[in-house]
């Protein structure tokens, strides 16, 4: 009886062959996912930040975001220069440096700012989604008409290490939102 | 003065002057078509991204904090880390739910916010869209309700009714098991364990891609559950094997489309206390199921899903005790609609056709007036989401179904959501919800139709349930749940006074009140704590007319009174996993004869290393603290046993 399940799958299924099969991810997700790998190539680290040439850079994300899996399907077998790109999960209360860039997803403001605040000058590039701008936040992903937009903070670009190219920031809305002193 | 603030370019049309060349070719092309877009989206420039019009909006799952019902989602990693080792064992985890064995069948009660019985019967269960109650008892038989274990994404749970959108039996509550899709689980996994308890397990599941339309996995697992003690240490002679096996396949037939199928057999037994050690007695089990379910998601972020399934299950209770043998049919459609960003509709079709052949007496003991019946069970329902403002939400809908023993029954909710701060989410509910009669109210008898004690004019059991819960989710690492409850219930199953036996009626009604709290608190990167503590209180009585004799204090002493629970999660090396878990579980079954099962408190460790990162070693000890120690009495008559202190060695091993 068993063994006529087991046939009964390969012989509805075909014979499976290529790997790697399209992750049937929501589009939604997807397209959060290319943002964020879109935004990492408009940015320059410096070679400090970078233990060799060839080393990764770090993709951070909390740990259950829906984003997560659709991002690690896209910088699979990706470069930018020669820089390999992985994606770091990271649980609630995970410290975050060693990312190059820290994407806070869906989590709740306050979190995201927390968050932003322990970072403090470190060269990471740190993304958003709460529904205003943060201090520390570099860029703040929002929906606006079902598109995505997004929103540079140039007080966060100011007072950090990292250097945005002019192409980022003309597709940005601008806002600058000081760090309180 | 916190933040100092201010836009330096606004409105939306001077970004675009300023955006040059770039953004004004963006604005100008029409919006991309989703069927067009590459696979890689990172291959598209910025400004064809900002092209990209999301027709799912409203599909971004809710988070569980801004949701107005007492939700639990526990994970699959929770479940691996705890080291449960059956869907049952792992409800433990849940806070506000009841779990216990029950020794003299090898199984579990498992109940939310009351009425623990061999026939608990309030709640839904479903495993990736099957639902797996009976319509014999309106319960589940947690012994043969298995999944690959390694393979749950997560158990989500809703304490109190979830029956607009679940439909009848979802009384007290829902907990729908949710697999991972195929696609996360492609390679191999090949576990092996060896206890005293779980005597010997083994399951091994492979996955892979499909073409370049989706992937699918196939599993098998096998295993064996040692029998529990009588007080006196003696064994119960109750051991149950179970083998099992299936596959889930997710394929994408077109762009925007999903297309889910999957399937199950399992074939297992059990010795029967009686009848041991004669093996020849055995309780006979097997089943199986296939499922398709296929999904479009539509242009304006409707989605349209259809579910059909097909289930048989066999049960044979030998020294001519009781046999069943069922199918079940069962047909949804549901249509989701983004009416706008802040407004959504749902709603669904549903019918189910379940056919037995139960045991004819004599021999068998427990038998069904008809022996053979099929019922229908046909219905309607619609829900709809919309704010009120940018800090209130509401949900109205009503389910309308159609069952062969009562007619239409209507399921009708309403909940406020009230995001009362950043961080700070509160709501409440009033709903109602109802348990249609099933075989066993309505047609059981022993030995001879004659002596019938279904009640052939038998109602529905009903409840008015009013919830408020308050959830605090604000800070880095810690988040507090508050739910609190009244729950009025009327016409519950009684027994009364009649020749030659005693035969069904509604003639209890009573409520119950309570409160269920949980907090998580990320202690450092590797601790992570989570307690919870439920208190439940139970008041049934017989009403006027009705003679019933102990069914209402039944009612009233299956659940305790107070559970808690403490879990830790501390990874103090990447390779290393370290969990514990104590609870503490108040006294049961005061009315019974034999006096009650006290309180307890039990603890479980589970130590897991990883010495190369496919291979996982794990030793679980369950119930420490003592020897043995008893979860649940039963009925009069059946016999007493009780859970023992266990031990488990087990080994797993992954592969691309």
């Amino acid at each position: 009886m068993r063994g006529q399940v087991v046939g009964l799958v390969f012989l509805l299924l075909g014979v499976a062959s290529t790997p790697v099969a399209a992750a049937d991810v929501d589009l939604e997700y997807r397209l959060r996912a290319a943002f964020l790998v879109n935004f990492v190539r408009f940015v320059s680290w410096e070679s400090a930040q970078f233990t060799s040439p060839a080393s990764a850079i770090e993709l951070c994300i909390p740990e259950a975001d829906p984003v997560a899996p659709a991002l690690e399907e896209l910088v699979r077998d990706k470069r930018i220069d020669a820089h390999p790109l992985t994606v770091r999960r990271l649980k609630r209360g995970a410290r975050w440096d060693g990312c190059h860039l820290a994407y806070t997803g869906a989590a709740p403001s306050q979190q995201s700012a927390a968050v932003f605040r322990a970072l403090g000058q470190r060269p990471v590039l740190t993304v958003h989604e709460s529904a205003e701008a943060l201090p520390g936040g570099v860029i703040r992903l929002f929906l606006e008409d079902r598109k995505l937009r997004f929103e540079v903070n140039t007080a966060a670009v100011d007072q950090g290490p990292l250097k945005l190219s002019s192409q980022l920031m003309s597709l940005a809305v601008l806002v600058r939102v000081e760090a309180p002193q | 003065m916190g933040t100092i603030r201010f836009r330096l370019l606004k409105p939306r049309w001077i970004t675009t002057v300023m955006g040059a060349g770039l953004m004004a070719a963006a604005e100008a092309a029409a919006p991309l078509e989703v069927a067009s877009l590459p696979l890689d989206l990172s291959s598209l420039s910025l400004a064809d991204l900002m092209n990209i019009e999301i027709t799912s909006v409203s599909k971004r799952a809710e988070p569980l904090s801004q949701a107005a019902a007492a939700v639990y989602a526990l994970t699959g990693d929770e479940i691996r880390r705890s080291g449960a080792r059956s869907i049952a064992e792992a409800l433990r985890l849940v806070p506000g739910l009841h779990v216990a064995r029950i020794g003299d069948i090898n199984t579990h009660v498992v109940s939310s916010r009351g009425f623990s019985d061999r026939l608990s019967d309030k709640l839904e269960v479903l495993v990736d869209g099957r639902s797996v109650y009976t319509p014999l008892f309106s319960g589940v038989f947690w012994d043969t309700l298995d999944v690959f274990m390694p393979d749950i994404e997560r158990i989500e749970v809703i304490r109190g009714p979830g029956a607009t959108l679940w439909g009848t039996n979802a009384i007290n509550g829902v907990i729908n098991i949710v697999t991972r899709k195929a696609a996360d689980t492609q390679g191999g996994l090949l576990y092996a364990g060896v206890g005293t308890e779980e005597r010997s397990s083994a399951g091994l599941r492979s996955g892979t891609a499909v073409g370049q339309v989706g992937a699918a996995r196939v599993y098998a697992k096998h295993v064996e559950r040692d029998s529990l003690k009588f007080p006196d240490g003696n064994d119960s002679f109750n051991v149950l094997r179970l083998d099992q096996a299936g596959f889930r396949a997710d394929l994408i037939p077109a762009k925007a489309q999903t297309l889910t199928l999957s399937g199950d057999l399992y074939e297992g037994g059990r010795e029967d206390l009686f009848q041991a050690p004669a093996k020849s007695g055995d309780v006979e089990l097997s089943g199986g199921n296939v499922l398709s379910r296929w999904a479009w998601q539509q242009r304006g972020g409707s989605e349209l899903s259809v579910q059909a399934y097909y289930d048989h299950s066999e049960r044979l209770i030998p020294a001519t005790v009781f046999k069943e043998s069922r199918d079940i049919a069962d047909v949804e459609l549901q249509h989701r609609i983004p009416l706008s960003d802040s407004h959504s509709l749902v709603y669904g079709f549903n019918y189910r056709q379940s056919q037995d052949v139960t045991g004819k007496g004599p021999p068998f003991v427990f038998i069904f007036v008809p022996s053979s019946e099929t019922l229908r069970y046909y219905g309607a329902f619609m829900q709809d989401q919309f704010a009120l403002g940018k800090r209130l939400e509401l949900t109205v809908g009503s389910k309308f179904e159609h069952n062969d023993y009562t007619g239409w029954e209507a399921q009708p909710n309403l909940r406020l959501g009230w995001q009362v701060a950043e961080g700070w989410f509160s709501w409440t509910a009033v709903s109602r919800a109802v348990r249609t009669p099933n075989r066993l109210d309505h047609d059981l008898a022993t030995f001879t139709p004659a002596f019938r004690s279904g009640n052939p004019d038998q109602k529905t059991e009903k409840l008015v349930a009013y919830e408020a819960g308050l959830r605090f989710f604000g800070a880095e690492n810690y988040s507090v749940d508050l739910a609190v409850f009244y729950n009025d219930y009327d016409d519950l199953r009684s027994s009364e006074a009649a020749l030659p036996v005693p035969r069904f009626g509604n003639g209890i009604a009573g409520h119950s009140s309570g409160l269920e709290l949980s907090l998580a608190w990320q202690a450092s990167e590797s601790l992570e704590l989570r307690s919870s503590y439920s208190q439940l209180q139970l008041d049934f009585q017989r009403k006027p007319g009705s003679s019933d004799g102990s069914t209402a204090t039944g009612y009233q002493s299956g659940s305790p009174e107070q559970q808690a629970g403490l879990r830790a999660l501390w990874q103090p090396r990447p390779d290393v996993d370290v969990n514990g878990f104590l609870r503490y579980v108040g006294e049961v079954n005061q009315n019974a004869p034999d006096g009650p099962v006290p309180a307890y408190a039990e603890l479980n460790l589970r130590l897991a290393w990883r010495p190369l990162p496919q291979l996982e070693l794990a030793l679980v000890g369950e119930n420490l603290l003592h020897r043995q120690h008893g979860e649940f009495r039963t009925a009069i008559g059946s016999a007493y046993v009780e859970a023992e202190r266990s031990g488990l060695l087990e080994m797993s091993w992954t592969w691309d």
